[in-house]
């Protein structure tokens, strides 16, 4: 964590993810899902703990939208820098902290990665922040502000890859044997992908991939190899399936690895490899990084981002805390790049009965949920939760004094056929929203 | 160093740009060789035996129901009336068996125009009140309600035995005429369109159908199951649901009678059946050249479990059991409702079965996404 290194890799990341960012948010926004997420939906499903974060009116959250678009491009030309990725990382995280319906593991990791560029003095060459003001130039950073960049993705890619290790992905070749069938259609390689040993390749390459990326882009003597896989696996996966930006996040974000030495081969240039020793900050550093506090700040930084790093490689094992299957309960499921691990599907018919006149009825979903949050939530018991307690409120506004509300529900899970996922005697109304255990899920049955 | 960073992150941006722009051609799935995969025989026999003779026949009886209303115009009469009633039910019965398809291609491009025309239950009040004020104008936003076949349902049935004397020795009788008129032709000219930007020599979208290979959710197949599955699922709670009470607050006993489909005339179980087998002839693969492949050879073909035994088999068998439930009640169905609700009752748990297979198991079982929009997923 002591030393300094050359600040290109540093640069290119703020340039390279900051088009990134921008190319995201207008792409968001053209699909209109602003309006379909965010300013359509009656009802949102928050995050708990979370609950007092609401939307905007419709032009509250297309100025949301627009910030994002000036502050990612403000990122990239390094202007306001600071400021510029303050206001992205809370616009960004805002949205999301929204509606947990469209909960993307790439879309947390960009939070992460905008909060590890809040950190950095990426600004600090080849910016317009070095025009305004040149003694901010350097050419060289601490180590630690790459070096927090690379563990982060190093923990993204392990943890997917050991995500992997299930019997599902591993011995039945589950979900990818639904998923590659699909591309057929597809020129050269489209005809294998029907064959099911395909689906046993890819599955096993996928987990093999990312269990190893992260070191072999670590380290220098495998890190070009590395880097080709990188853009040969995600440039692969974004043709195979429906996962938006995640593979551009990706490449744009593995630039990190790069060192000075990668520039010059990749440019064919005689650049002199930088030298490992440190050497001193030049010209000399602006008073922030020398001021009489230094000492304390960076102990307290280190300490911070010690915790930080904790935290991230504690998150995703806290499932262990939950008895069941996590695939099928999915308690701890978020915020551990499980991605692409499951087929899952379901169906819901929601009932509410009023105790003082027996009578029953079947809630018409369509009418409170639009039909991507009716798809998230039939496979998420926090969500079905929530709109049960959402459902309760309706009906308690309609004058039913106290509402029993019972779900049906059939999920199924990798190919199992659907089975009832909820325990539909248990008037979920009377539920409480905590981190707990839900009983009321009942056990997932494997089928031969 | 300094143009290096430049020209590398440029490079690194376009890289990115390139394929991304790429694979989204590929990612469409769009197979211009088409017609040699299992894919698109099935894709072609939906397309060609199912979809496009279902949109040909409804067009077909909507003229001859026009036809028909003209002419019975021209001297309203007991005969008359009674050929216009049977046409009608003859239209009917054919909407039925094209509703499906209504959620995507030239019958959506604009707006869903084919489910504008059977908007039920009608409001015969807002109906009179055109009639009276003479305002013939059925595709006015606030007509919503007062146009389609509900309304011819109201109009040709409504009146019960008086209903010709509406239109011969009734007071405002040409009004009446002149309002039949104008609800019969919005049926034909909608139901025309709709033919017309399906066929070959018109919009050609069976191309575009035969085309749309893969299994996004802008795929033909994707496409066609969320169509299909939401024509059901909708169906099933407007149909069956709301008249039995089934919504909340619920009722001890049934029920919404005149909220049925169909109420005046009174065929609101043969017009569920014919829906319901519609949306089987497209699993089952059967059109007018009898058999042949359907969703159900994707399933087959994807070897596609349900506890231990085919999924196909399963949907099969359950729609079986729906037709055989649904073939038991009697019409008119707002009057068994409220005598006997019990079979019907069953009848609905059935539905709820298949639309959990539908909606569920089978897209799940090809990889189909099931939403009504767009969306990312990791």
């Amino acid at each position: 964590m002591t030393g300094t290194k050359n600040i290109v890799a540093l640069v290119v990341l703020r340039i390279v993810f900051g088009m990134v960012l921008f190319i995201s948010t207008i792409r968001f926004m053209v699909k209109g899902w602003v309006d379909e997420f965010y300013i359509a939906p009656k009802f949102h499903f928050p995050f708990q703990g979370f609950e007092w974060v609401r939307p905007l009116p419709a032009a509250g959250m297309y100025i949301v939208f627009a910030t994002m678009l000036l502050t990612s491009l403000m990122i990239t030309a390094g202007l306001f820098y600071r400021w510029a990725v303050a206001v992205f990382l809370f616009c960004f995280t805002y949205v999301e902290l929204i509606d947990k319906t469209f909960y993307l593991n790439h879309y947390y990791f960009v939070s992460l990665f905008v909060f590890l560029l809040l950190l950095v003095p990426a600004n600090r060459y080849f910016s317009l922040d070095v025009l305004r003001r040149p003694s901010l130039r350097t050419d060289r950073v601490p180590a630690w502000t790459i070096l927090i960049f690379q563990v982060q993705l190093c923990l993204v890619y392990f943890f997917a890859g050991l995500s992997k290790l299930n019997p599902d992905w591993l011995l039945r070749a589950m979900p990818l044997r639904i998923w590659l069938p699909a591309n057929t259609g597809l020129p050269v390689i489209g005809p294998l992908l029907g064959k099911v040993w395909v689906a046993y390749v890819f599955s096993w390459f996928g987990a093999v991939f990312d269990l190893s990326i992260g070191f072999l882009l670590l380290y220098g003597s495998t890190r070009r190899v590395a880097y080709v896989f990188v853009i040969l696996f995600h440039v692969l996966t974004a043709c195979l399936f429906k996962i938006g930006m995640f593979p551009w996040i990706m490449i744009a974000a593995t630039t990190i690895f790069f060192s000075m030495s990668f520039f010059s081969w990749g440019f064919r240039a005689a650049v002199p490899a930088t030298p490992s020793s440190p050497t001193p900050l030049s010209p000399p550093a602006p008073p922030s990084l020398h001021s009489p506090q230094t000492v304390v700040r960076k102990n307290l930084r280190f300490g911070l981002l010690a915790l930080y790093f904790l935290l991230q490689v504690l998150v995703p094992f806290r499932y262990l805390l939950y008895p069941g299957h996590l695939f099928w309960t999915e308690e701890g499921y978020r915020f551990s790049w499980r991605v692409m691990l499951m087929e899952k599907s379901g169906t819901d018919f929601f009932y509410v009965k009023d105790p003082l006149t027996g009578r029953r009825g079947e809630v018409n979903t369509g009418k409170y949920l639009t039909p991507l949050q009716e798809r998230m939530m039939a496979t998420q018991p926090d969500m079905i939760l929530q709109y049960a307690h959402y459902l309760k409120r309706v009906y308690q506004k309609k004058g039913m004094t106290d509402p029993v509300v019972t779900v049906e529900s059939y999920v199924t899970l990798n190919g199992s056929g659907s089975r009832l996922y909820i325990d539909s005697t248990v008037d979920l109304a009377k539920q409480p929203e905590n981190v707990y255990h839900k009983t009321w899920i009942l056990p997932f049955i494997e089928n031969k | 160093m300094r143009r290096k960073t430049f020209l590398f992150s440029a490079a690194i941006c376009l890289l990115l740009t390139g394929i991304f722009f790429s694979c989204s051609k590929s990612g469409g799935g769009s197979n211009p060789g088409g017609g040699t995969t299992a894919k698109d025989s099935i894709l072609a026999n939906i397309g060609n035996n199912i979809i496009l003779p279902a949109y040909l026949s409804l067009s077909a009886s909507t003229g001859s129901l026009d036809s028909a209303t003209l002419d019975f115009n021209t001297g309203p009469n007991a005969a008359k009336l009674s050929a216009l009633q049977s046409l009608f039910k003859t239209a009917y019965l054919s909407w039925e068996s094209a509703s499906e398809y209504d959620g995507f291609g030239p019958a959506y491009t604009n707006q869903p125009i084919l489910s504008g025309l059977n908007l039920f239950p009608t409001n015969n009040t807002l109906i009179e009140s055109n009639i009276s004020a003479g305002n013939n104008n059925v595709n006015a936003f606030a007509n919503a309600a007062a146009k389609g076949f509900p309304a011819l349902d109201y109009l040709l049935f409504g009146g019960g035995a008086n209903t010709l004397a509406g239109f011969t020795t009734g007071s405002g009788a040409a009004n009446r005429k002149a309002y039949l008129a104008a609800v019969s032709a919005d049926i034909k000219v909608e139901s025309n369109a709709a033919l017309k930007g399906w066929q070959a020599s018109g919009g050609n979208y069976i191309a575009t159908f035969l085309s749309g290979t893969g299994n996004s959710v802008s795929s033909s197949l994707g496409l066609l199951i969320n169509s299909m599955v939401q024509d059901f699922e909708v169906g099933k709670n407007d149909r069956l649901g709301i008249p039995l009470g089934k919504q909340p607050p619920g009722q001890v006993l049934p029920v919404l009678p005149n909220e049925v489909e169909a109420y005046y005339s009174g065929i609101s179980v043969q017009l569920a059946l014919a829906q319901l087998k519609a949306v089987q002839n497209i699993f089952l693969g059967v059109g007018v050249q009898g058999a042949g492949p359907g969703l159900k050879d994707y399933l087959v073909k994807a070897n596609a479990q349900y506890h231990g035994g085919p999924l196909a088999d399963t949907i099969k068998a359950s729609f079986a059991s729906a037709v055989s439930g649904l073939q038991a009640i009697p019409d008119p169905f707002s009057v068994t409702i409220q005598n006997n609700p019990a079979p019907t009752t069953a009848v609905y748990v059935t539905f709820q079965q298949l639309v959990v297979l539908l909606k569920t198991d089978m897209p799940s079982a090809l990889g189909v996404l099931i939403t009504f929009g767009d969306n990312d997923g990791d």
